[in-house]
């Protein structure tokens, strides 16, 4: 298998054990996705937690228009809200999981997964 | 501040309608809401409506008539006819005038929004990944409600 490429550059860390890449800001408080133009200027970079816990879910059963740029071939994948403990709500695709498993508060951890035959890109699942 | 009161609604049935577009479905409304509360748009001293993919809505003076009042647009999303009525509120309690029109209207072909993320200060790629999708953002936040609540 060819190596993915991520999405985009720069959202997560390299490495065996990646994390998701946010921003802290002048204030302490911690965002994801990172703040665009000015906003950027005065925030560092802050890796985020590999786990939390889920907020909040769905499932995407109809493809969505463009921007979407997925497989040509559609299938239904769940999304939610993932809970990083002390950091930020952030929203992702949720993998190895069907809807009737997915709980409020259940643990959920970080992973790397491919979004067509040629890119990868974030998600969680439950933890193991 | 002054009390405020609704003294007039109106409505377009809501559906696809052929035919007529979603402003026009506006200006249906409010000519009923007019006729409702038993005043003439002469009478409306200042206006507030919006759509997000149907237009302008102060362009409804062509078809209600050319009376000089003040017609603010609003553009909030989901949020434009409420944010229009708050905002005929506003101007009414503040004394500085005693009758206001509120509207709001749309139209959309099938199917969900195709939101562009750079328009909401996002990166492209949460569009890319089928993330940027208002079905999914109202999904998710009730589905919060009920699991937290039942």
């Amino acid at each position: 298998m060819t190596k993915l490429t991520p999405i985009a550059e720069g959202l997560w860390t390299e490495g065996d054990r990646p994390q998701l890449i946010g921003g802290k800001l002048p204030n302490g408080k911690i965002v994801f996705p990172l703040p665009l133009g000015d906003s950027a200027k005065t925030m560092t970079l802050h890796p985020l937690s590999r786990e939390g816990t889920l907020w909040s879910w769905t499932r995407q059963d109809f493809k969505p228009k463009p921007p979407y740029d997925g497989p040509e071939e559609f299938e239904p994948f769940l999304v939610g809200y993932i809970e990083l403990p002390g950091e930020v709500i952030v929203e992702s695709h949720i993998v190895d999981a069907k809807l009737e498993d997915l709980n409020l508060g259940m643990p959920m951890e970080f992973v790397i997964v491919p979004f067509d035959d040629k890119r990868s890109t974030y998600a969680f699942r439950p933890k193991s | 501040m002054n009390d405020v009161y609704i003294i007039g609604a109106g409505i377009h049935k809501f559906g696809r309608t052929e035919g007529r577009s979603g402003r026009d479905q506006g200006v249906f409304a409010m000519r009923q809401a007019l006729a409702d509360a038993g005043v003439e748009w002469s009478d409306i001293q200042a206006a507030y409506g919006g759509s997000m993919a149907a237009g302008q809505a102060d362009v409804m003076v062509n078809d209600l008539g050319l009376t000089g009042l003040p017609f603010v647009n609003v553009f909030n999303g989901c949020a434009t006819g409420g944010s229009s009525l708050a905002s005929a509120r506003y101007a009414i309690a503040s004394g500085e005038i005693d009758l206001a029109a509120a509207v709001g209207f749309d139209k959309h072909p099938r199917g969900a929004f195709a939101a562009k993320p750079s328009s909401y200060g996002l990166p492209d790629w949460y569009g890319q990944t089928g993330m940027m999708m208002t079905t999914q953002f109202f999904a998710l936040k009730i589905q919060r409600y009920m699991a937290s609540t039942a």
